[in-house]
């Protein structure tokens, strides 16, 4: 379908004088006229087709001018156009008789004169009216009424005896259920109104879900005369499939208080595009920024920022964005300095939404910064201070470099792998959990490219003594498992929902699980005797044969990628899956890896969480996702060298402190994200400031939390902060908010106090050493917070420890106190 | 016909209350015209302010025996009622097992809903199940009815909202979807042992209230010199040390959490158990403004040795806990505003397994309920001659969470978000149980 789009060459008159934003010195006059859609198909009497017009400012700014533009029909015999009451006078062309015709759509320009843009129609099948079809429209009616819905008939077991597929993914089964059960009272064709499917709706007899449908809608037409037809069922021939659904506007620039009209057009396998915009379902993903109008089939905006406007209509799914600007499009541009591709793309995003970034962060603020994000470690003292008085340009980009060689990187993605993979001795035996962890800190350690890592991974057999990766295949054992397992970890794409229906946000149907699934079909697990019967070595093998098959079917289905053909391999079915998996085009893998490094190092993922990418939870940055990804696939997958990428940026090195126009921002990078520090960083940072190394049974002393190879140690620190216990494939298991248990145990445990009074610890070593009160409030900056006091810090301290009981008592309290300070338990 | 609504927060699926809809045809039968209804409807007690209802969910983790509790089948042959005899309650015709006396008299304090049913026979999804009223969802943890308690009503002073002792169910008890804010305060260990203390809540050795408050005023004058944050997280966290110091130097709190200050005679009435030290311990909290206490009571997964090991350690302090809790709350004039639950995942089946042990069983389970001004004495629904499903008035496990919430002042109809944008209801598809309520 078409769009018709023309230049209105210069400065119009009404409505857009109302588009002055608030201390705008210029209105922001459109200059584009667009009308959608940019042909139009009418099939039947019933069909009839809205219309949107909008106009599009030189900055992009949009307004609906449906309702200041003129329509004119070529021949009324043809079509006719009638406002839509119900949906604020919206026109809507209507058929009057088979033929063709063209629409005129003309607005007036004050500079241009009148301009205008010509939509051609195209009317058919009146004269040979065909009844309400089941899916596309009695089903239809019946999803956008709520009436199958997760919470109503939709659910597990229906409600009230009568059950209906979840939003009416499968039309067949709802046939059987309104049409044949219940001793088909549902419907009556020879009296349809006495049809129950009108009368409990419409609360004619009483109904538990209550009033539902008006009896003059367009809805209980459409299903009465189903009903009279004599409930013809979907016809036998598959060409009326929803392919594709579109909406329009696709993107839209509001301010608060503004309303857009939309049009979701279905495009049918038989090649007919319908107006579905009554029937599909509109959802925003924040109301906050803008809300549906279900009734208008509008939106409108609310608040600065952005969302997605979910569509979905017969098991299709789309988006809409809506930009809603955080101030005056007409201020002016703010200079920002590009270090690399990604600052350029994140001043694009600025620049439309009318943010304005922070200010560049301390020196004192990146080492901080960059130590805990890269290596989950704080710089020692003497890293601190002589990387402060570095007088080197360059010393940031330099700083990167070290950093990343140091082996504390190793360890502290080896802790994220580990957490991403599962690996945990309860499933694994204390050998094969060994055996995993090492494998990926071999592989951190040699930077080996990630396709190559995946592969290894994917295709894994042997013993999981020996073998490292095998264990991927203990943790998760069953086919539906690891499909559930290798989509969200590789992909970040969740199809748990799809094992037992049509997933409700998103494309996939079960066929594409178990697809999915039929990768791990032959697979086997046996026990070994290597180590003796009670030794807990598995062996992963290939089978022979083995199947899955579909649950409701019960067919075997062929081994098949996500959005690709099938593809198999007579050796192992899971080398198929790694090649296409690992493969440098496979946008889905590139783009997952490039989200996750960019939310753990930025806080927030571009798509966000960063394990539920789906068409419904659309990149708040689809450009920079698509750039990063691209980067990361042409560099051969090189993990580091993305993360030195993104901690090059200009915007990575954002202070965290907002300014005037970015402080409600936390979607676009405007400014740096605050986060608490991991629990295992700040165990680590709590000791490595006190001094008092912590023990974990069977570790080494001086093992730090970021070494741990899983989470079976008992550290109360730990759990209470959130360190995951790896028993879900999902980001969301390690847990980054506060609670009062983390302040009661940092502020009146035993795990700072204990380090306070160590005779091993910071304290009693500074204090033998006779150092003075400011050598040691500096040293306990530096040991915390990573930078130098000022002098009213100094000061304050100081007066607080001559006033103590004690001088032990004081030095002990300022240490306490950096350990409790926000400063220290956030990275900032 | 007409049917209109009336009554509490039976919420089904659309925000509509279904089980309360009153058919007029029969009330006209009684004299009732619809404008009578409509104002009963206005000064129906239901619809008056309550006073705030606290909780305490006695958890008996791994699934009782009904039969050996509180459904015993004592005509039923030798091999389906197993080795226990009955004794009679404080309800005529109503018997329990011969080793729950004490409950048995106090049966005038509770009601006991005799007809439970679930699909669900693993403890992981049985335990989701009883303790969120929804069904084990791969894609979604619910939040349990503490952590809901907790977010609708808040905490009281310087108490938190919700309090677990012993560890989390099969993991759950906690927040799900709706964040760590709202997991319950978890208390580890033994409250029969004299070295028992709550984590953190006594300051560290040597380590004064003069000292703590000293180094609160340091802590704050040092975050105020650098204040270069303005996060929600970084405010949260400041919320909650604030909540924690107040906690920590609260007398209140440490009256509520200290037992030593209980009489010996108390102390002994519960037992000398760590189950029943909770429960005089979750007497304390709920004196002291908790708003819901969950005790995990293991041991009841009896697979083997069911007889002996109910006989020998499980029902004597359950009797002993349980009743002195119901009997200690009502002369203390808390049971009125004090619910008291005592559930488990599901019930045990009518045959006995060969190692003298009870297998797992969902299709029937008894709930009990007592206080926060349910109706007592009642037992609601009834098994079959073997116990092993409802022979009327089933209820369903969403319909015993509706009970809760409806009981405890909780909006069932009400919709949270979860992290996904899901719209989920406090309770899905519950009706309650009327005639406790």
């Amino acid at each position: 379908m078409r769009v018709l789009k023309i230049h209105l060459g210069a400065l119009l008159c009404l409505p857009w004088l109302a588009w002055t934003f608030s201390s705008a010195a210029e209105p922001s006059p459109p200059v584009w006229m667009e009308v959608f859609p940019g042909s139009i198909q009418i099939h039947g009497p019933q069909d009839f087709q809205r219309l949107v017009v909008m106009g599009v400012s030189e900055k992009g700014k949009t307004a609906d001018l449906t309702a200041a533009a003129t329509f004119t029909l070529d021949d009324p015999k043809i079509a006719r156009i009638e406002p839509l009451a119900s949906e604020g006078g919206r026109p809507a062309v209507f058929p009057q008789a088979d033929g063709e015709t063209r629409l005129k759509v003309a607005l007036k320009s004050a500079a241009a004169g009148d301009r205008s843009l010509e939509v051609p129609i195209r009317v058919q099948g009146l004269s040979n009216p065909q009844p309400p079809r089941f899916a596309h429209d009695v089903v239809a009616a019946l999803t956008r009424l709520g009436c199958n819905s997760g919470s109503c008939h939709g659910s597990q077991y229906g409600k009230g005896g009568f059950k209906l597929s979840l939003l009416g993914y499968e039309p067949d089964e709802d046939l059987v259920a309104i049409g044949r059960e219940a001793g088909a009272r549902r419907v009556v064709p020879i009296d349809p109104p006495r049809s129950l499917i009108l009368l409990k709706p419409a609360l004619a007899v009483p109904h538990g879900g209550g009033k539902r449908l008006d009896p003059n809608s367009r809805e209980y037409r459409t299903l009465a005369s189903w009903i009279e037809a004599g409930v013809p069922g979907p016809p036998s021939s598959g060409n009326s499939q929803v392919e594709s659904v579109r909406v329009f506007p696709e993107a839209m620039l509001l301010q608060p208080g503004e309303k857009q009209g939309l049009l979701v057009l279905a495009r049918l396998s038989s090649g007919q595009e319908e107006d579905v915009t009554g029937k599909a379902l509109l959802a925003s993903l924040n109301d906050g920024v803008a809300a549906v109008d279900l009734a208008a089939n509008g939106v409108a905006a609310n608040g600065p920022g952005e969302t997605a406007v979910m569509v979905r209509y017969q098991g299709q799914a789309t988006v809409a964005r809506v930009t809603v600007p955080y101030r005056d499009l007409s201020s002016e541009a703010v200079a920002f300095p590009a270090n690399n591709f990604i600052d350029s793309l994140v001043a694009k995003k600025w620049i439309t939404l009318g943010l304005v970034p922070s200010d560049r962060c301390t020196d004192a603020e990146f080492i901080r910064r960059v130590y805990i994000d890269a290596i989950g470690t704080q710089p020692a003292v003497e890293e601190s201070a002589a990387f402060l008085s570095d007088p080197a340009p360059d010393k940031r980009e330099k700083l990167i470099d070290r950093v990343l060689d140091r082996p504390e990187y190793v360890d502290y993605w080896a802790l994220k792998w580990g957490d991403i993979l599962r690996i945990n001795r309860a499933n694994l035996g204390e050998k094969g959990m060994w055996s995993f962890y090492n494998w990926v800190r071999a592989a951190l350690r040699e930077n080996r490219p990630l396709d190559q890592m995946v592969t290894e991974l994917i295709t894994a057999q042997g013993s999981t003594f020996t073998t490292g990766p095998a264990n991927y295949f203990r943790i998760a054992q069953t086919p539906n498992d690891l499909a559930e397992t290798t989509c969200q970890v590789f992909l970040g794409i969740r199809m748990q929902c799809a094992q037992c229906h049509h997933h409700p946000f998103e494309k996939w149907t079960q066929d594409d699980y178990f697809g999915m699934a039929a990768y791990f079909a032959r697979l086997g697990l046996k026990g070994s005797s290597e180590f003796g019967l009670y030794g807990d070595e598995r062996v992963v093998f290939v089978k022979k044969g083995g199947e899955v098959s579909h649950p409701k079917t019960g067919k075997a289905l062929v081994p098949k990628p996500l959005e690709a053909a099938p593809a198999d391999d007579p050796a192992d079915r899971r080398r198929a899956l790694a090649r296409w998996l690992a493969a440098k085009d496979n946008q889905l893998f590139a783009r997952n890896f490039a989200n996750r490094f960019w939310g753990y190092l930025m806080g927030r993922g571009l798509v966000e969480p960063v394990d539920d990418v789906r068409v419904t939870n659309p990149p708040s940055n689809p450009e920079l996702l698509e750039a990063l990804a691209g980067e990361f696939s042409r560099g051969g997958f090189n993990q580091k060298e993305l993360m030195r990428t993104i901690l090059r940026s200009c915007a990575y090195q954002l202070s965290s402190w907002p300014v005037e126009w970015n402080r409600g921002d936390d979607t676009f990078y405007s400014h740096y994200l605050v986060r608490r520090l991991p629990a295992e960083v700040l165990l680590d940072a709590a000791v490595a400031a006190t001094g008092v190394p912590e023990s974990f049974s069977g570790l080494p002393k001086g093992t730090r939390a970021i070494q741990l190879p899983d989470a079976d140690f008992n550290s109360y620190l730990l759990k209470t902060f959130g360190k995951p216990k790896r028993e879900i494939t999902c980001e969301c298991e390690r847990v980054g908010l506060p609670n009062m248990a983390q302040a009661l145990h940092l502020m009146n445990g035993d795990f700072i106090q204990s380090r306070l009074i160590s005779s091993s610890g910071r304290v009693a070593r500074l204090l033998k050493e006779n150092k003075s009160d400011e050598e040691i409030i500096r040293e306990f900056y530096l040991a915390t917070v990573c930078r130098l006091p000022a002098e009213n810090e100094v000061h304050n301290a100081r007066s607080f420890i001559q006033a103590a009981p004690s001088r032990k008592e004081g030095v002990e309290d300022v240490l306490w106190s950096l350990c409790n300070a926000k400063e220290f338990l956030f990275n900032h | 016909m007409l049917e209109i609504e009336f009554g509490g927060c039976q919420t089904n699926c659309e925000g509509v209350r279904r089980r309360d809809f009153l058919k007029v045809g029969a009330l006209t039968g009684l004299g009732l015209s619809l404008p009578d209804l409509l104002r009963l409807e206005a000064g129906a007690p239901s619809k008056e302010r309550r006073r705030e209802i606290s909780c305490i969910l006695l958890w008996l983790n791994g699934g009782p025996s009904h039969l050996d509790t509180f459904d015993p089948k004592p005509d039923a042959p030798a091999e389906i009622r197993g080795e226990f005899g009955t004794i009679p309650t404080a309800i005529p015709g109503v018997r329990f097992c011969e080793h729950l006396p004490r409950l048995a008299r106090q049966l005038d304090k509770f009601s006991i809903l005799r007809s439970v049913t679930s699909p669900e026979n693993g403890h992981e999804r049985a335990t989701h199940y009883l303790l969120t009223g929804y069904k084990f969802n791969l894609a979604l943890e619910y939040p349990s009815y503490g952590s809901v308690v907790t977010r609708e009503l808040g905490s009281q002073g310087e108490m938190p909202a919700y309090v677990l002792m012993g560890s989390y169910p099969f993991g759950y008890g906690g927040a799900g979807y709706m964040g760590g804010a709202y997991n319950p305060f978890s208390l580890d260990g033994n409250p029969s042992q004299a070295n028992f203390r709550v984590h953190d809540l006594t300051p560290p050795g040597g380590v004064t209230l003069e000292r703590i408050r000293r180094r609160k005023n340091l802590l704050e004058s040092i975050d105020a010199f650098h204040q270069r944050f303005d996060a929600s997280a970084v405010r949260d966290m400041d919320a909650f040390y604030d909540r924690a110091y107040d906690l920590v130097t609260s007398p209140r709190a440490k009256r509520a959490f200290d037992l030593a200050l209980e009489p010996q005679k108390v102390r002994e009435r519960y037992g000398s158990t760590s189950f029943g030290q909770s429960c005089l311990l979750a007497r304390r909290l709920i004196e002291g403004g908790v708003r819901f206490v969950t005790i995990n009571l293991g041991g009841w997964d009896t697979h083997q040795d069911n007889f002996s090991s109910l006989k020998g350690h499980r029902l004597p302090e359950l009797d002993l806990g349980y009743s002195a809790l119901l009997e200690d709350l009502a002369a203390r004039d808390l049971l009125e505003s004090t619910l008291v639950i005592c559930m488990g995942e599901f019930g045990r089946p009518p045959t006995v397994n060969p190692s003298a042990g009870r297998d797992h069983w969902a299709q029937a389970m008894t709930v009990c309920l007592g206080g926060g001004g349910v109706k007592t004495g009642l037992v609601i629904g009834e098994t079959n001659e073997r116990a092993e499903e409802p022979k009327e008035r089933p209820i369903r496990v969403e319909d015993v969470a509706a009970t809760i919430y409806n009981a405890l002042g909780i909006p069932c109809g009400k919709e949270y978000r979860t992290p996904q944008n899901r719209p989920v209801k406090i309770n899905y598809d519950g009706q309650a149980v009327a005639e406790v309520l």
